[in-house]
């Protein structure tokens, strides 16, 4: 069993790596909270590439022949990063950031991490116990 | 893991620039009764800084810094005042054009962008430590 692309740690890794992404917009986003005609911006909602039920929004090369290689790169690249559109507001010198938004966003996103972490560790607990299981 | 690194990256840029705006406020704070010595010259000018937003090629984000230091455009206002060193021929005196209770505002403000960075940085410092603890 490879860790790695079992589905709980697969999903896991997928979102914990995302919830950083978030969290690097959010910190450029407070950071350039003074800055003239700085607008927010936010990431695309996660969409986990392991699950099937959801449209894919990377192409990816299907191997239709054992002799083929496999692209380089398999690792899932970042989500898209997009200005919000509506705002609520803006001060005179055009910053659209509002710092209580992006506080609220950066505390969820510290959270959904915790809870990604605590699961990732509770699977890892259950592998350990199955794999040291006496009798 | 890296974009966490980056957070940390990014918030400090924001602490050192709004620790700059910090520094000229209170330069006005305390020139704000810094009067000519002679006249015909020139009271305490109010400075100003203004940020912008520079993509950093190491670290790949939009970071936060100082883009000049200018001066407040602002007349003096003047002071009838004729026994003053300063004073023109009509006994007026120039001032600098400081109003503290603006500098007093501008100085809340820079300290609550302040605080919000520090929190991003707590914030990304508790995910970087709750992700090292899956190794545990």
């Amino acid at each position: 069993m490879d860790l790695a692309t079992a589905p709980l740690f697969g999903l896991m890794r997928e979102r914990m790596a995302w919830l950083a992404q978030r969290q690097r917009v959010l910190a450029e986003n407070i950071a350039n909270a003074d800055t003239p005609r700085f607008r927010p911006r936010d990431i695309a909602p996660f969409a986990p590439a392991s699950d099937q039920t959801t449209a894919r929004t990377s192409v990816a090369l299907n191997l239709t022949n054992a002799g083929h290689i496999a692209p380089a790169g398999g690792e899932a690249e970042g989500a898209a990063e997009e200005k919000t559109r509506t705002v609520y507001e803006a001060t005179p010198t055009g910053n659209a950031v509002v710092l209580e938004e992006q506080m609220a966003k950066v505390n969820e996103t510290a959270i959904a991490h915790r809870l990604a972490a605590q699961v990732y560790r509770k699977y890892l607990g259950l592998v350990r116990m199955a794999a040291s299981a006496k009798g | 893991m890296d974009d966490v690194m980056q957070t940390l990256k990014i918030s400090a840029a924001g602490l050192k620039a709004q620790g700059t705006r910090l520094r000229v406020i209170a330069e006005n704070v305390a020139n704000a009764n810094s009067l000519p010595l002679a006249p015909g010259q020139a009271p305490y000018q109010r400075r100003t800084v203004s940020f912008r937003s520079v993509l950093d090629d190491q670290v790949g984000a939009k970071m936060v810094e100082v883009a000049r230091i200018s001066g407040d455009k602002a007349p003096f206002p003047r002071k009838y005042d004729p026994t003053h060193p300063a004073a023109d021929a009509q006994g007026y005196v120039e001032t600098p054009n400081v109003s503290s209770l603006i500098e007093m505002a501008d100085m809340r403000e820079a300290q609550r962008s302040y605080e919000a960075n520090l929190s991003v940085i707590k914030a990304s410092k508790a995910m970087l430590q709750e992700t090292v603890d899956i190794l545990r």
